[in-house]
């Protein structure tokens, strides 16, 4: 049963891996740039007169100096790692398109449906690949900043840089789920890509503004990005449980919606 | 226990067009052609045994398994060729075999994929988007029998294949009708259906209209028929089975159904310059179908 699983996992990765190629090169190339600046920028003195000139409520957005242990984790805090689980959902998104909508659109799914596996096998292994792939994507951000933060000899709270790494990967997971549902939706594959990068975008956006505004922390939870937060992460060594717990719960009812909306779908010539 | 049985199979999409209660069995090791043009209903017929459509109502077993409660036996045992090209182009060839066959769990028959390719003169190695639509039908045909299935489902098969590749994939399914093996042949090609199968099947509009063996069907066929006369054209629209009659000067044309000897006799007594006769087109041989069944007063359905 594992050997379906795992061809069904494997042809997925497969067929997308030039995708997952480019998104993982990208990431790691950014983070290399974010991380290579590290060294003249990440002074103590230098990002406190820097971060102290940015208005309140930017500060509020970015974090300041005395939140972290070290200057190298505000800056790359600040610079980077909040903009990764935005990242991890744009990619999660639009590759939850490539689990069935973009079969059904290619008419391929002619060829995967008349396998012997059911829906359910195929969306779960499909979905977990794509899982694989999200975190493939980080680990190639993780790396590059890592590697290069090292190769400058500056050490950085890298421990909790994989803990905010994981945090997102949860956060990026449901968005990637939401996405999987809309393209189940029968509206047409053109029109669940606009949308589900539109939530990803939305949410994020919305948890910036309320950040900004210093709103209601609960809004940031509801749109999860608020759960994997750099300055708690990072700054003070706190685990994204909330991310981690409240991600996997979203993504586990948003596969489950979608494989119960799958099993009913009629796939017409 | 039939390879193939629907019993009043129904699937209706929210336009109402589908299958409106299907009853057929299909013999083992028997190769049935399934006919009607496009848009009758062959490819939902199809797609509702292999569970890609659920139906609304009525029941169907392939090779003894309900296709909805046990969806999955039915595609183990099954080898389905779409109508369009359905595998990823960015696959190799083989890559498609070899995945299909993991997933079915015999990854040993890949000597038996080399070999259909090998008959089929079609080259695996390369990527499926190179490949012209020809070699990728093919290709696909290789996928669809690789696994040695029990029952073959092949929708507008030979769609690209040139004539000396069909007479071998033509022998090839022959082959596999010898050895016991059910193939459903969907098409809209009456030529290749009658070279292929014994028994036919018609669908029109979701309905059976007629299921019956070839030699049935040949008898039941229209023939168009042009004939010039010496003279002007004689009363063609009296003479026994002639219908639809058109006369321009000496030249009349008509459709005839009947025995062709009871034709010919009638024109060797009128003074004929030329005559000739036709096969007419399937959409013609329903109308019959059609015309057989109000003249009855029932229902081919």
């Amino acid at each position: 049963m594992m050997g379906v699983t795992g061809a069904l996992v494997r042809q997925h990765l497969r067929e997308h891996r030039l995708s997952l190629l480019l998104w993982a090169s990208a990431s790691a190339r950014a983070a290399f740039a974010v991380a290579s600046t590290a060294e003249a920028v990440a002074d103590p003195r230098l990002l406190r007169e820097w971060l102290g000139q940015l208005p309140e409520e930017m500060q509020r957005l970015l974090g300041r100096v005395p939140d972290y242990e070290n200057a190298v984790d505000c800056f790359v805090s600040f610079k980077w790692l909040y903009l990764m689980p935005l990242i991890g959902a744009l990619f999660g998104s639009t590759g939850a398109l490539g689990v069935i909508a973009r079969d059904v659109e290619r008419r391929t799914a002619d060829f995967v449906l008349s396998l012997p596996v059911t829906r359910a096998r195929l969306l779960a292994s499909r979905f977990a690949a794509l899982a694989i792939g999200m975190g493939s994507v980080y680990l190639a951000a993780y790396l590059g900043l890592v590697a290069t933060l090292w190769a400058q000899g500056m050490h950085g709270s890298f421990g909790r840089y994989a803990a905010f790494y994981a945090g997102s990967w949860c956060v990026a997971l449901a968005f990637a789920a939401a996405a999987l549902r809309l393209g189940l939706g029968g509206r047409g594959y053109g029109a669940a890509m606009r949308w589900g990068v539109l939530l990803a975008v939305g949410a994020f956006l919305l948890d910036v503004v309320n950040r900004v505004a210093a709103g209601p922390r609960e809004v940031g939870w509801v749109v999860l990005y608020g759960l994997v937060d750099a300055q708690e992460v990072v700054g003070r060594g706190a685990f994204p449980w909330g991310a981690v717990l409240a991600g996997l719960a979203a993504t586990g009812l948003l596969v489950g919606w979608s494989s119960r909306v799958f099993g009913r779908m009629r796939v017409a010539a | 226990m039939h390879a193939i049985e629907l019993e009043n199979l129904r699937m209706e999409y929210a336009n109402g067009r589908g299958i409106h209660g299907l009853t057929l069995q299909v013999e083992r090791g028997e190769i049935f052609g399934f006919l009607g043009p496009n848009g009758a209903g062959k490819s939902t017929t199809i797609r509702t045994l292999l569970g890609m459509l659920a139906p609304d109502a009525g029941t169907a077993r392939v090779a003894g398994h309900d296709i909805v409660t046990d969806g999955v036996a039915v595609r183990r045992v099954t080898g389905y060729l779409p109508s369009e090209n359905a595998l990823y182009l960015g696959m190799t060839g083989e890559e498609a075999v070899q995945f299909s066959l993991r997933v079915r769990g015999c990854p040993e028959r890949m000597l038996r994929a080399a070999d259909l390719a090998r008959r089929l003169s079609v080259d695996l190695r390369p990527k499926l988007r190179s490949l012209s639509h020809g070699q990728r039908q093919k290709a696909a045909i290789v996928v669809a029998l690789a696994h040695d299935p029990e029952v073959l489902i092949l929708d507008e098969p030979t769609t690209g294949l040139d004539p000396l590749v069909q007479e071998e994939f033509f022998a090839l399914l022959r082959e596999e009708r010898d050895a016991g093996k059910t193939v459903f042949l969907s098409s809209h090609v009456l030529s290749e259906v009658e070279q292929l199968c014994k028994r036919v099947g018609i669908i029109r509009d979701g309905l059976l209209v007629e299921v019956n063996e070839v030699e049935a069907l040949r008898r039941n066929r229209v023939k168009h028929v042009a004939v010039t006369f010496r003279g002007p054209a004689e009363d063609v629209a009296s003479w026994p089975g002639c219908s639809e009659v058109r006369v321009d000067g000496p030249r009349a044309r008509f459709a005839f159904h009947g025995p062709i000897g009871a034709l010919l006799e009638r024109l060797a007594r009128a003074d004929v310059v030329d005559a000739s006769v036709g096969d007419p087109s399937l959409e013609e041989v329903f109308r019959a179908f059609y015309r057989k069944g109000e003249e009855s007063g029932g229902d081919d359905g």
